[in-house]
């Protein structure tokens, strides 16, 4: 069913063009990108500075030109990265939309990354890892990346301190030669929601970008990590008044590993993210009262990068001890003693509601119709990965979660007012 | 004697169609299937505008609580109000402000029944108690506290205390700190029984179910339930003609300074609106607005921003600016109290005029990204006295002209309509 709502077709100089119909009277959102980000920098500093930078000038514009440019046409554009992929999205009338997208090819073909520009970003980004550093679960998450993953890594995370002195190591230079080595054709790929259809988003693609060069662009390789030791680590920060605590475990496996799916359903049973419906909100939050929020998820993983499994909770200083423990004891017990035949079934239909639910927009169809073909997956994929949910059965669970989470070798992370040796049983 | 409940229909307008149940529901219905997923939005036209003193805060707290138990969900019997629809992956909230509170879901649409009837369970069916209030106290003194923490919205809230002598606009939705402390089960329940009734109603349903279907649920859950044995109370109060400009002084450390102009605009059903939310964007939405150009372009600020609420009544707009460290605040008010009353001689041109309608004419469209958005649309245009506002503000908007900026710039910018606000942070 979902392959019918997303459609793609290869542009013959490799663009990937995927358009989603979807009425929103006369308008369209749209993401694309090219391969780039973090992996490609080097750097996740130097891939946001990169890809922020596109909107502050081109050899044709300046950054009040193309602001009052958007406002004249009524549109909304942004560029961001990813660990692997410099991307823009945005949404504007359809009719506009072949201006708008002139527009992002200037920007790709002729940025002009103006050094004014450039030092006022860099004040920004400065402020905001000051932020970051004074952020409890920000600093727990860094510490556990660092933990599980090696410094070549796409899932490994600089320390604040670290961030802030690539940041100031970033010139107009470093990012013209970044550009320069990323910008190809090739690997560009164009989602488009709403009232449009394939055919005349194709031709649009191929009327702006075909013009961009058509270079090799090879993404560095890694290797993949795998649970290894337990290691503990805690950031000290004593005038927060609560502390984030993260336990998690390398998994070395992909979302194209014949297990993820059920162990996907498996964390969900143990931590579902979204609500009360997993078994750490009822139990260490409604049954015994220790913690606001605490739930289960497998960040950093996709079709070419291998993630890890984890558990968030916050704390109040004084309940942490018994909230770590009970997080422990949810993770053991899970591993143990498996998961209900009861439990499969409804996180099963819970999984497929919000698959539905989250495509209901024309922004979100579109996100998803890019991150299909950004991991080399078309609509079918759903289809496909929907289904092996939906077949899944206790036992599938239970040998998933037996095989990637060993209770002994979840290292662990937390930051706020807490105690050095906190974590040492 | 128990009547077998009757849905009669009104109208159908852009393929919405319109029903009134037999004890007073109006009903909204549209039909798409674009995705499989059902949206539902119960709008209650109750705000903040309906509190009597000493009890302001109150629809906000209600909203809160009725999330508690209600008569078939609740924790007794498993079927929780939150937890319930969570299971069927349904993306829940609820709203409150001045014209209307409203709840809402978005699930997929095999479980829409799921959702209609939860909502008329809790219409008339909320359980909620002193434990139950007393435990969500916690989340109303910490929205509390966020509001007040917040520069732009104190200075905002102050401004509209002073715009307003008499209506309940001058009370912000959140309520007055001692009013919120006072709160009791007893009184929310009061209050609950005086506006909660399906005769002061109206829930939208868009999205994949049939007609036939929708019709039938609504007839199954909705239609027991009794009118208001008593008529719902009317609010009556009409602010009186301000007649001299007003002005709001804060001095904080806030970490910013921020001037603010506000001036009385007509309620949202009026003639003039869709005109005065085009003088308000060529003035100060975007990066190609007046204010843009004359206060961030030139260094005195930051930021600009403008508000055009469409309420009900006759309501209030604010130009508002975060001003650089160093400026003289008196000398931004002036320049920018210059800059909007400089549109009295030099009005807009066709081309400047086109592009603020391009810009309205987006967020027109966006709103309707959805089934979701597109209710909660629908709800903010029934709280404003009229559905199909929605529907209309596409043709309404590209039907304004030049001279319509000029005439309600003159008829709304006017001195003793005025309330300026500054806010100066201090070390």
């Amino acid at each position: 069913m979902y392959s019918k709502l997303i459609t793609q077709t290869t542009l013959p100089w490799g663009a990937t063009v995927l358009s989603a119909a979807f009425p929103v009277h006369g308008t369209v959102s749209f993401v694309g990108s090219i391969a780039g980000g973090s992996r490609m920098a080097g750097t996740e500093e130097l891939a946001k500075i990169h890809a922020a930078m596109l909107a502050e000038g081109t050899a044709k514009r300046t950054k009040k030109d193309i602001q009052l440019f958007l406002d004249d046409i009524g549109a909304s554009l942004s560029f961001g990265s990813s660990n692997d992929r410099l991307v823009f999205a945005g949404r504007v009338s359809e009719k506009n939309l072949h201006k708008l997208f002139a527009f992002v090819a200037e920007a790709l073909l002729e940025p002009s990354f103006p050094a004014r520009e450039l030092t006022v970003l860099k004040q920004r980004e400065q402020s905001n890892l000051a932020l970051e550093a004074q952020d409890t679960r920000t600093q727990a998450s860094i510490a556990l990346s660092r933990a599980l993953f090696s410094p070549e890594h796409p899932n490994y995370a600089h320390t604040t301190d670290e961030s802030l002195a690539i940041l100031s190591s970033i010139t107009r230079k470093t990012l013209v030669a970044f550009h320069e080595s990323i910008l190809s054709r090739k690997t560009l790929i164009v989602s488009i929601a709403g009232d449009i259809t394939l055919e005349r988003a194709a031709k649009l693609v191929d009327q702006k970008f075909k013009k961009l060069p058509a270079r090799e662009v090879t993404l560095p390789e890694f290797a993949p990590s795998e649970a290894a030791e337990a290691k503990r680590e805690i950031v000290a920060l004593p005038h927060k008044a609560s502390i984030d605590y993260m336990t998690g475990i390398a998994l070395g496996i992909t979302s194209d590993h014949a297990d993820y799916a059920a162990l996907m359903l498996g964390m969900q049973v143990l931590g579902n993210p979204r609500g009360f419906t997993g078994r750490l909100m009822k139990t260490v939050r409604e049954e015994e009262g220790l913690t606001y929020g605490v739930y289960a998820s497998m960040p950093g993983i996709s079709a070419k990068t291998d993630g890890y499994a984890m558990v968030w909770g916050t704390f109040a200083p004084a309940l942490f001890p018994q909230g770590r423990a009970a997080i422990r004891r949810e993770i053991e017990k899970i591993v143990d003693k498996g998961v209900t035949d009861a439990e499969v079934k409804k996180h099963r239909e819970l999984y497929d509601a919000y698959t539905r639910v989250q495509l209901a927009d024309s922004a979100s169809l579109a996100q998803v119709g890019h991150n299909l073909a950004a991991q080399g997956r078309t609509a079918a994929y759903l289809d496909r990965f929907t289904k092996t949910v939906l077949s899944l059965d206790s036992k599938h669970i239970r040998a998933a979660l037996k095989t990637y989470l060993k209770p002994e070798l979840f290292s662990e992370a937390a930051a706020g007012p807490i105690e050095k040796n906190a974590l040492a049983s | 004697m128990k009547t077998t409940p009757t849905l009669s229909k009104v109208r159908t307008v852009s393929g919405v169609t319109e029903y009134k149940l037999s004890n007073g529901l109006r009903v909204l219905y549209r039909r798409e299937k674009a995705a499989p997923v059902v949206a539902v939005c119960v709008t209650f036209h109750v705000g903040s505008r309906n509190e009597a003193p000493g009890h302001t805060g109150a629809t906000h707290i209600l909203e809160h609580l009725l999330f508690k138990d209600s008569k078939k969900f609740n924790k007794k019997n498993k079927k929780a109000i939150t937890d319930y629809l969570e299971w069927f992956g349904a993306k829940i909230n609820a709203s409150t402000w001045l014209d209307c509170t409203n709840y809402h879901e978005l699930l997929p649409s095999e479980h829409a029944e799921a959702a209609i009837e939860l909502e008329a369970d809790r219409m008339r069916g909320s359980l909620f108690s002193d434990a139950d209030l007393a435990s969500e106290m916690t989340v109303v003194r910490n929205e509390y506290e966020r509001s007040r923490n917040n520069p732009f919205e104190l200075l905002e809230e102050e401004m509209w205390g002073a715009a307003f002598t008499e209506h309940p606009y001058r009370i912000p939705t959140i309520g007055l700190k001692e009013d919120i402390e006072g709160s009791t089960a007893k009184k929310l329940r009061e209050f609950y029984d005086q506006y909660y009734w399906p005769n002061n109603a109206t829930v939208a349903i868009y999205g994949d179910i049939s007609a036939k279907d929708a019709e039938a649920l609504v007839l199954k859950h909705f239609g027991p339930i009794p009118s208001s044995p008593e008529a719902i109370p009317e609010m009556t109060i009409v602010e009186p003609v301000q007649t001299e400009s007003r002005a709001v002084s804060i001095a904080k450390p806030f970490g910013v300074s921020i001037v603010s102009l506000g001036y009385k605009i007509p309620e949202a059903t009026h003639e003039d609106s869709p005109a005065v939310l085009a003088l308000a964007t060529i003035l100060a939405d975007g990066f190609s607005s007046r204010l843009q150009k004359k206060l961030v372009d030139t260094g005195l600020a930051t930021d600009v921003s403008v508000s055009v609420p469409e309420l009900r009544d006759p309501g209030f707009m604010t130009f508002t600016a975060q001003i650089n460290e160093g400026v003289d605040l008196a000398k931004a008010l002036t320049t920018m109290r210059k800059e909007i009353l400089s549109v009295l001689k030099t009005p807009p041109d066709k081309q400047e005029l086109a592009r603020a309608v391009e810009r309205i004419l987006s967020h027109i469209a966006y709103d309707r990204d959805g089934v979701l958005t597109e209710v909660r649309a629908v709800s903010e245009a029934i709280a404003a006295g009229d559905w199909m506002l929605v529907y209309r503000a596409e043709e309404h908007i590209k039907a304004v002209r030049p001279s319509d900026i000029l005439r309600v710039a003159k008829q709304y910018l006017v001195a003793s309509g005025e309330t300026s606000g500054i806010l100066k942070n201090i070390a």
